[in-house]
């Protein structure tokens, strides 16, 4: 379950959207930013990166309209997809840990809706725990899934994910409580 | 994971909506209209592929209604099992002494074939003149009319098993007829079709006695021939003068004609062709619906009639036709109307004068008798 609220998008866009460039430019306007801070925020904040997942899923969601499929809710449909190339991307990057990102090596800060700090340190310490354990902390706290999903998600035993909890909260406190030093 | 877990509760802050880079969004959107776009120019290509399968379904359908029309019409297939792997035996006649006789009008014996004697009456009178014969098509029996100028005993139907010597035998009386011709077997054996000066009957090879077809066209009839599949007769009769070809089935009912100024009709074993005897210069072929299907050799002739005019009978495996003329011999023809030779210059025709040659079928045939045997097979 996503722990954005998807109801706050009018069903009539549902029915609107299709193959007119109209009803597709209003779905994107509203859909876009959704999509581009769910992968930024999961990420790390790697601006490229979020920006690659982002093109994928809009690409993939044309082609689906252009098989046809109408969904009836359009944006959690779409988060659906992004989903599946957040995973598909996890995947692809499972060579082991990776050493965490360097602070210094993130973009500059991305401005949120709040300018809350709180924010900004948040995603810098996520950005600064290993990949796979951000990815474990991603999915179990943003996306809301089980262990045993992230096991199979990301092709683990549940005993190697509780192990990536633990040392990924471990990892992101450090890292957070560095950011607010 | 407990909800008070400071992590939970830090990253649960991480979802909301960010802003990209506007060069991203735009570029983004462009290119996710161009491929929007795209689907157009391929649905307009399934549109046509659609149209061109359509179409190839209804030029399918309707060559195979076209086709079926054709087969249903030129050449049906009959009801009943196709034509096995039989092969032509020995051509049997009826030799000017009355005897029984063979010969082998295929390679290398056509047209230089010997009479071989089979059965001869050594009674004179008494034991009866042939008038008719036709081998089963198990070509184990052989079914024969035999007339008689002065003792009615041995007169009537014979039916000699080869194998076992056994002679089951009619008398003329059960057969309700004086003299009978034109014997045919039906094609699994269990009938046998004559012609006698009051009609066409059929009696079955279990009966005691023959039941009468009514064929509705008079006493003038003859020739009867059985389809295929065992469930109609042809046979030929003459109404105010002229001759006609019907088939019937053997109730009475649904008589229909296969041709008019026609006569001695031969139903193929294949069941698609009815050969028959034409007033204009030889044979002919029909389909039991009537339409001409003679093979076109001789188009300078005005009905294009194959073979010699004669009496037609069809070989077992349906490719030759054998034709008995009035006086001039048997002559053997193919099919198709090629390869005409006269195969003996006796002419075969029985008591009656209107014996036909039997064709024996070789559907693992026993030995044929090495000499001619008296009085028997």
């Amino acid at each position: 379950m996503f722990a954005i609220a998807l109801t706050d998008l009018a069903v009539r866009e549902a029915e609107a959207l299709g193959l007119k460039p109209d009803a597709f430019r209003a779905f994107y306007d509203e859909a876009l930013p959704r999509i581009y801070g769910y992968f930024l925020h999961r990420c790390g904040g790697s601006v490229p990166l979020a920006e690659d997942l982002t093109q994928e899923t809009f690409l993939a969601a044309v082609r689906e309209l252009r098989k046809g499929r109408r969904p009836d809710s359009p944006i959690p449909w779409i988060y659906g997809i992004a989903r599946h190339k957040l995973l598909d991307h996890y995947r692809r990057h499972d060579a082991g840990d990776r050493p965490p990102v360097d602070a210094s090596d993130l973009d500059p800060p991305v401005p949120d809706a709040s300018g809350d700090d709180a924010h900004e340190r948040t995603v810098a310490a996520l950005a600064a725990v290993g990949e796979q354990q951000r990815a474990a902390l991603v999915l179990c706290y943003l996306d809301g899934f089980s262990v045993a999903e992230i096991a199979r998600a990301l092709g683990k035993s549940t005993a190697a994910v509780h192990s990536l909890l633990e040392r990924g909260r471990a990892s992101f406190k450090r890292a957070y409580l560095e950011a607010s030093a | 994971m407990s909800s008070t877990d400071p992590v939970a509760t830090l990253l649960a802050e991480l979802d909301r909506p960010a802003a990209p880079r506007v060069e991203f969004a735009e570029a983004l959107l462009e290119r996710s209209l161009r491929e929007l776009r795209a689907p157009r120019r391929i649905r307009a290509r399934s549109r046509r592929i659609r149209v061109a399968l359509a179409a190839a379904i209804v030029f399918l359908l309707v060559a195979g209604i076209a086709t079926a029309t054709y087969v249903v019409t030129r050449a049906p297939t009959p009801t009943g099992s196709a034509p096995g792997p039989v092969r032509n035996g020995p051509l049997t006649i009826i030799d000017l002494n009355g005897d029984i006789a063979t010969l082998h009008p295929s390679p290398p014996f056509l047209g230089h074939s010997r009479l071989r004697r089979i059965w001869r009456c050594t009674e004179g009178v008494e034991c009866g003149l042939p008038t008719s014969l036709d081998w089963a098509p198990d070509g184990r029996r052989l079914a024969l009319a035999v007339t008689t100028m002065r003792t009615a005993d041995r007169a009537g139907l014979h039916v000699y098993d080869t194998v076992t010597g056994s002679d089951r035998h009619w008398l003329l009386g059960r057969l309700r007829c004086i003299e009978l011709y034109d014997l045919d077997w039906s094609p699994d054996g269990s009938r046998l079709a004559y012609a006698c000066a009051t009609g066409i009957y059929v009696i079955g090879i279990d009966d005691s006695h023959a039941t009468r077809v009514a064929t509705g066209t008079g006493r003038t009839v003859s020739s009867p021939s059985w389809s295929r599949d065992g469930r109609r007769l042809a046979f030929a009769t003459v109404l105010r003068g002229r001759s006609h070809v019907y088939t019937i089935r053997p109730d009475g009912t649904q008589r229909r004609l296969v041709a008019s100024g026609a006569t001695a009709p031969a139903w193929s074993p294949d069941g698609r062709r009815i050969a028959v005897r034409t007033g204009c210069g030889g044979i002919k072929l029909f389909t039991p619906a009537g339409n001409d299907m003679t093979p076109s050799r001789r188009r300078w002739t005005k009905c294009r009639a194959i073979g010699v005019p004669g009496l037609p009978t069809w070989s077992p495996d349906g490719e030759k036709i054998a034709i008995q003329t009035r006086a001039r011999g048997i002559f053997v023809v193919n099919a198709d109307g090629s390869g005409l030779v006269r195969v003996t210059e006796q002419t075969g025709r029985g008591a009656f004068f209107r014996a036909r040659p039997t064709w024996r079928p070789r559907p693992g045939l026993p030995r044929e008798p090495s000499t001619a045997r008296r009085g028997k097979l």
